[in-house]
């Protein structure tokens, strides 16, 4: 007997064990919940995942000061497995988060997913916002699945150290008559090469910029722009290359981005947001050694847009609506915005106010007066293109070529595109696509 | 009376009561899921939208249409043919070396192990600061003699090799320490006897240990086999970063067959129905080569 209570006991505690594994993971900090997503006492909790903790995180923090009867519970989700975990939450029918950032440049294949609401069912006015930033969270059949929290105007950052020193002047406005073409970077390229120094750090970076500054749109109908699109990238980034005025870097990797503090690389593409994450964050030290011109062609780079789960409960799609609103058209949210992380929101009536659009760290830019050059000069004429459903593979060949060239420098730009055009082939799965 | 006293002691009910966690676990967890890919091989379906049903069309495009999974095998096999071998033989060698050495054994056996239990994303950043052109410590010693720094890891002819590199650098560990087990178990009368024969160290290691550790051999020729081509982490984290990311490395001449799998099944355009028809082909792949090395070495054997 006693025998059998003591095995009693042990089959107990392993199928306890086993089960352990299958329970929920709740915190036990977190009240009880109910199915409306409103807690026992009021509280509505908004789920989150994203990548952008400099921002998204803040935010919350500064909502929930605000606004007590909202909790976020924000989980970290890197930039590159945002999409895959959405995916794989949908397939398996796990919960999706309440509020979901998207990247712009994946923006069409959010909007193929049918998972978000549209925030004009919540009261957002599409004419308050920059017209740009509507249409591209706009899906075909007229929803707005998103509200894009920057504008992300782009320009040409340089150290004014090296300017100086290469072309004699670190004045913004002399330079940006001297490097007003994508010929004057080749032909003054040659002042830098003869003193040891490149223009810029990584071919990646140059094919990056050129290729969001690009009039040609990457897809047109069932059509894909790729020979159109590559050759004028490639054809500048070649012209670059054999000029010797391009490093070979990969861009966005630590050692690349240690190239901001040295004495070597004088100009860097650089979109708003660049400012904090890649120029201020790499170069801690070169306050007051940067400056900023507007590049050949104003463009715009980046940007995130948030949108709400259909999913969701309808008490948490009013309340992430309303953090959404508080963000990006608030005066309170959007000053949270543009001091914690640099983003300068998309709602008319602030972006085109100059006291709001002043930018706090106008000091590391030497005092100049970036803040007028981005969100008045360059937002008012940047390009704008729309995204295609496989952006994604376009920019996967853009990277690999851009790193074949630096690599092979006798690379053609025919081979190039060759090249280039056999692995979109591959990557590009719909039959009803052409690469043209 | 008999059989009752029998069928009480032996009752099934408590052989099934102990089987059954396993057998529910490997089915809802294992035998499950793997069915459910092979039901998903022959749909049109994207993970989230509607499932089409297409029969055979996926595996008819595996091998009439779809040039990536050939050169994804091709490179699959590119870089484990370069890495697996080296690193095996390299094991054998210092298990054999390490096997005589007394003082400092267990210390050169941790050493040598640790590489094996690192964190992939760790190797993966080591690797570069190894091989990266600009501040890379290779390049660095290439440059110090007079020679030009290479491009490894954005080379189409290097990358491979480099991958091929980890593989060594971190699998040799573990053979290693499989053929000190292995060496461990052979008679000490046996090397006493070739000694007094009049073998040197050479033939006793030719003619003694290797052959008696062909069943290691042979289990980690399997297990490497099976092992390369589920190869994945090393060239993912080597060629992964948010600004320059592009599928398969430079030229994709890294795109193995799981990181094409992974590719057409959790990409941005994401094809799950196809992706399990490449999981199947993979599976079959994998038993076939498994079973040819198990045949090949065993018939040596006989």
């Amino acid at each position: 007997m006693k025998k059998k209570i003591v095995s009693a006991l042990l089959i107990a505690t392993m199928m306890t064990t086993m089960f352990v594994g299958c329970g929920s993971n709740g915190d036990s900090k977190e009240t009880a919940q109910s199915a409306s997503g409103e807690t026992d006492d009021g509280v509505v909790t908004l789920t989150y995942w994203g990548w952008d903790s400099n921002y998204a995180w803040p935010m919350f923090e500064k909502y929930e000061e605000t606004h007590p009867n909202v909790h976020f519970e924000a989980t970290a989700v890197e930039w590159g497995d945002m999409l895959t975990k959405t995916q794989q939450a949908l397939a398996s029918g796990s919960e999706l988060p309440t509020i979901i950032p998207m990247d712009v440049a994946l923006i069409e294949n959010w909007k193929d997913m049918d998972i978000l609401e549209d925030l004009t069912d919540y009261g957002l006015d599409t004419s308050e916002y920059i017209d740009s930033a509507i249409e591209k969270a706009t899906t075909d059949d007229g929803r707005v699945v998103g509200l894009l929290t920057c504008v992300c105007p782009s320009g040409i950052a340089y150290k004014r150290d090296l300017a100086k020193e290469v072309f004699g002047t670190d004045d913004p406005d002399e330079l940006q008559t001297m490097f007003s073409s994508y010929d004057d970077y080749i032909d003054k390229g040659a002042d830098a090469v003869a003193d040891g120094k490149y223009m810029f750090h990584s071919g990646q970076a140059v094919a990056e910029w050129l290729y969001f500054a690009s009039d040609v749109a990457t897809q047109n109908g069932d059509t894909l722009n790729y020979t159109d699109k590559m050759t004028d990238v490639f054809s500048k980034v070649i012209a670059m290359r054999d000029a010797g005025i391009l490093d070979t870097y990969q861009n966005g990797t630590a050692e690349g981005n240690a190239t901001y503090a040295d004495d070597i690389h004088i100009f860097y593409p650089c979109p708003d947001w660049a400012i904090t994450y890649y120029i201020e964050a790499n170069d801690p030290d070169g306050s007051g050694n940067w400056g900023l011109i507007k590049a050949p062609v104003s463009y715009s780079h980046g940007g995130t847009a948030l949108g709400i789960s259909s999913s969701a409960t309808e008490e948490q799609k009013q309340a992430a609506y309303d953090f959404i609103h508080w963000a990006v058209a608030e005066q309170e949210g959007a000053e949270a915005g543009r001091d914690l992380a640099g983003f300068i929101t998309t709602y008319k009536t602030l972006t085109t106010d100059a006291n709001f659009t002043k930018r706090a760290d106008e000091e590391f830019f030497a005092n100049q007066d970036i803040s007028t050059l981005l969100y008045t000069e360059i937002a008012n004429e940047m390009n704008v293109v729309d995204s295609s459903p496989w952006e994604n593979s376009m920019i996967s060949v853009r990277n690999d070529l851009a790193q074949q060239l630096m690599d092979d420098k006798e690379m053609t730009l025919e081979e190039a595109l060759d090249i280039g055009r056999e692995e979109l082939e591959q990557l590009v799965t719909d039959d009803n696509i052409t690469i043209k | 009376m008999k059989t009752k006293k029998y069928g009480n002691k032996y009752s099934l009910f408590w052989p099934i009561f102990f089987i059954a966690p396993f057998c529910i676990f490997f089915f809802v967890f294992n035998l499950f899921p793997i069915l459910y890919s092979v039901y998903m091989s022959f749909l049109d379906w994207n993970g989230f939208g509607e499932k089409k049903f297409i029969a055979f069309d996926n595996y008819v495009n595996i091998f009439t249409k779809d040039t990536t999974f050939w050169s994804s095998l091709l490179n699959t096999i590119r870089i484990g043919v370069i890495g697996f071998p080296i690193s095996i033989a390299l094991g054998l060698v210092f298990a054999a070396l390490l096997s005589r050495v007394v003082r400092g054994r267990r210390f050169l056996q941790t050493s040598n192990f640790l590489p094996y239990i690192t964190t992939p994303v760790a190797i993966g950043m080591m690797f570069t600061f190894i091989f990266e052109q600009h501040v890379g410590f290779l390049n660095k010693i290439i440059v110090f003699f007079g020679g030009d720094a290479v491009n490894f890891i954005g080379s189409k002819f290097w990358a491979p090799i480099v991958i091929a590199f980890m593989i060594i650098w971190k699998d040799t560990g573990y053979f290693i320490v499989m053929y000190l087990a292995g060496i461990t178990s052979i008679s000490e009368d046996v090397y006493e006897a070739a000694e007094i024969d009049g073998a040197n160290k050479i033939q006793i290691f030719f003619n003694i240990t290797v052959p008696l550790l062909k069943h290691v051999t042979i289990f980690l020729v399997i297990t490497s086999l099976i092992y390369a081509f589920q190869l994945f982490d090393e060239p993912n984290l080597l060629f992964t970063n948010q600004s320059s990311s592009s599928v398969g490395g430079p030229g994709q001449s890294c795109l193995t067959m799981v990181w094409n799998f992974y590719n057409q099944a959790f990409g941005p355009n994401p094809r799950i129905g196809y992706a399990s028809a490449l999981s199947c082909v993979l599976f079959v792949i994998i038993v076939i080569v498994s079973l040819l090395g198990l045949r090949i070495m065993n018939k040596e054997e006989d």
